[in-house]
């Protein structure tokens, strides 16, 4: 199995951008719903400092001297109005507190409005929007988003984790599958050069051989003969050609030169791969039938060699 | 730039404003005004009304009562100089009492009042009692604010009657009202109504009720009989002393205790 790393770079590059998303989820989410409920609150709060104040300028108005002093009276009106519900706290025109009663907080928000009597102020009104409830009520909307957030994150982390990794498995299934379908192409084709070329050529020199000793020459005269004869045998047309070298870089070719090496123990060399001729080009994988020993002797660049040692494959 | 000031403004709309500056301390006395003034508790006012009759009809001074503020308003308006003479129905805090000189003038009887639809003409403790729990059926109880002083009164005639008034009052079931006129207008149209009240204010068509038989009157004031009392007094600041002396003059005279017991109170030799 050929292993292709695709999963745990992409684990590496995903992870923080599904922290960053879910964190600011799990952040920006409590922290707007608090920052709207508290400006809501306050609105609220600046609504009913309104009611207060009018009530209260009501009362400046009919006693504009005792009005402050009335504590009774006027909790008795903001009570009925249901206006004591929340913080609120009066201050005169000197800043003396109005006692009204009412409940008081530790945390609030206020809304302060201004008391006026035919445009003159008279006193001040707090309004207050208790903030303990609200609080309450966004640390429990940030735990739940928290939580949601880490069930997302999960979701959005695994699921293309997953996916990068199936594709990662299947990219090398198809990177083992197509390496073995080249080394078959590889060994067809060798065993098909070493057919057409060498074998060819041996026959040619058997059948010469023969033919030389029918006419009676001696043993030593038909080798000899039959070493010149056998010299074809060894021309470009019996060796492996290697592909264009405008397709197969030097390393490809000392690769393939070997497995030929090892086939035929005849090694390619390689020195000049710019200097293939044209008719090269539309045989592929031999020499031209009509090159010449002229034309092999102008393309020195390709040499073979015997190899010297090593099994044969294929 | 205007981005970044809208973003500041979003937040101090979010914040809200500043909280209250922390209340002034200083004691500045309001100057005082050609008339005297006096205000304070609702029970005390026919009293000061009829003494600023009985000297307006004299050349000189001139005293003006205001409606009802209670005996807290009374005494802090005092105390800042808003009137010259605070009317009390309760004794002064320690707190409240700093600056100011009383002086009692009468006695009152808190009783239960009630209008002519209602069936009996007296209670007993237990039924107070039951009244007040909410136990008694047919009958609509009303109840004052927490401050008034007539509550303290009943309250220190039947023990527990405090606490059942309190857990009634958080129940929401029965209505409280701010002021002596306020009650005096609930009992009048509210059908089968009780509540405490002021003897000396009591007017057709209301009625006291007998309190384990014993009648509210004058003379059980004065004898003891009667259970719930408070006592009625002005304040004031020593500084306004000469102001307010001839009203206080008027109260401890023989002339002003006649006045007081015709109101229905029990007048009080003076002590400062």
């Amino acid at each position: 199995m050929i292993q292709v790393a695709l999963t745990r770079p992409f684990a590496w590059r995903l992870l923080p951008l599904v922290l960053v998303a879910t964190g600011l989820f799990a952040v920006v989410v409590p922290l707007a719903h608090h920052l709207d409920a508290r400006s809501r609150a306050v609105v609220a709060a600046r609504e009913r400092g309104e009611r207060v104040a009018h009530l209260l300028g009501d009362a400046a108005r009919d006693r504009p001297l005792l009005w402050r002093y009335d504590a009774a009276e006027l909790a008795g009106r903001l009570q009925q109005d249901a206006l004591l519900g929340a913080p609120v706290v009066v201050r005169d025109r000197e800043n003396r507190p109005v006692p009204l009663g009412g409940p008081t907080a530790s945390s609030v928000a206020w809304a302060r409005v201004p008391v006026e009597v035919d445009g003159v102020p008279v006193a001040t009104v707090w309004s207050g929007a208790p903030l303990g409830p609200l609080r309450a009520e966004s640390l429990r909307l940030l735990a739940g988003c928290l939580v949601l957030a880490a069930v997302l994150g999960t979701f959005l982390f695994l699921f293309p984790v997953r996916t990068v990794a199936r594709a990662e498995e299947r990219i090398a299934a198809l990177l083992a599958e197509r390496r073995v379908a080249l080394q078959d192409e590889e060994r067809r084709r060798i065993a098909r050069e070493l057919h057409d070329g060498a074998g060819q050529a041996l026959t040619a020199a058997r059948l010469q051989l023969l033919a030389l000793r029918k006419r009676g020459l001696a043993p030593e005269d038909a080798a000899q003969v039959n070493t010149t004869s056998t010299r074809p045998s060894t021309r470009c047309g019996g060796r492996p050609r290697p592909s264009s070298p405008r397709r197969w870089p030097r390393s490809a070719f000392s690769a393939r030169s070997a497995s030929t090496a090892r086939a035929t123990r005849v090694r390619p060399g390689w020195t000049s791969p710019s200097m293939h001729p044209r008719s090269c080009r539309s045989y592929p994988n031999r020499w031209p039938p009509t090159s010449t020993a002229s034309s092999r002797k102008r393309f020195t660049t390709l040499s073979a060699t015997p190899a010297p040692s090593g099994p044969r494959s294929g | 730039m205007r981005r970044t000031l809208a973003l500041l403004l979003a937040s101090a709309a979010c914040a809200g404003d500043p909280p209250p500056p922390p209340p002034s301390t200083a004691s500045a006395v309001l100057a005082p005004r050609p008339d005297v003034l006096a205000a304070g508790t609702g029970a005390m006012t026919p009293v000061a009304i009829a003494l600023a009759r009985e000297i307006a009809s004299r050349p000189g001074l001139r005293v003006h009562v205001e409606p009802s503020i209670g005996s807290g308003g009374g005494i802090a308006a005092t105390r800042d100089g808003a009137v010259d003479l605070g009317l009390v129905s309760r004794p002064l805090r320690p707190e409240e009492a700093a600056g100011l000189e009383r002086l009692d003038l009468a006695r009152d009887a808190v009783v239960l009042a009630t209008a002519a639809d209602f069936p009996l003409d007296d209670l007993s403790s237990a039924e107070i009692h039951r009244l007040y729990r909410g136990e008694m059926r047919g009958v609509t109880l009303l109840l004052r604010d927490e401050a008034e002083s007539a509550n303290a009164a009943l309250e220190s005639a039947l023990p527990g009657l405090a606490d059942e008034r309190r857990h009634s009052a958080t129940t929401g079931r029965f209505r409280v009202l701010d002021h002596s006129a306020a009650m005096a207008l609930a009992l009048a149209t509210t059908p089968r109504a009780v509540g405490v009240f002021s003897f000396a204010s009591v007017r057709p068509p209301l009625r006291a009720l007998r309190l384990d038989g014993v009648a509210p009157s004058g003379e059980a004031l004065a004898h003891g009989t009667w259970p719930a009392v408070r006592t009625l007094g002005v304040v004031f600041r020593p500084e306004r002393r000469d102001r307010v002396a001839p009203f206080l003059a008027l109260a401890t005279s023989e002339r002003g205790r006649a006045l007081i017991r015709s109101l229905g109170y029990l007048p009080l030799e003076p002590r400062r």
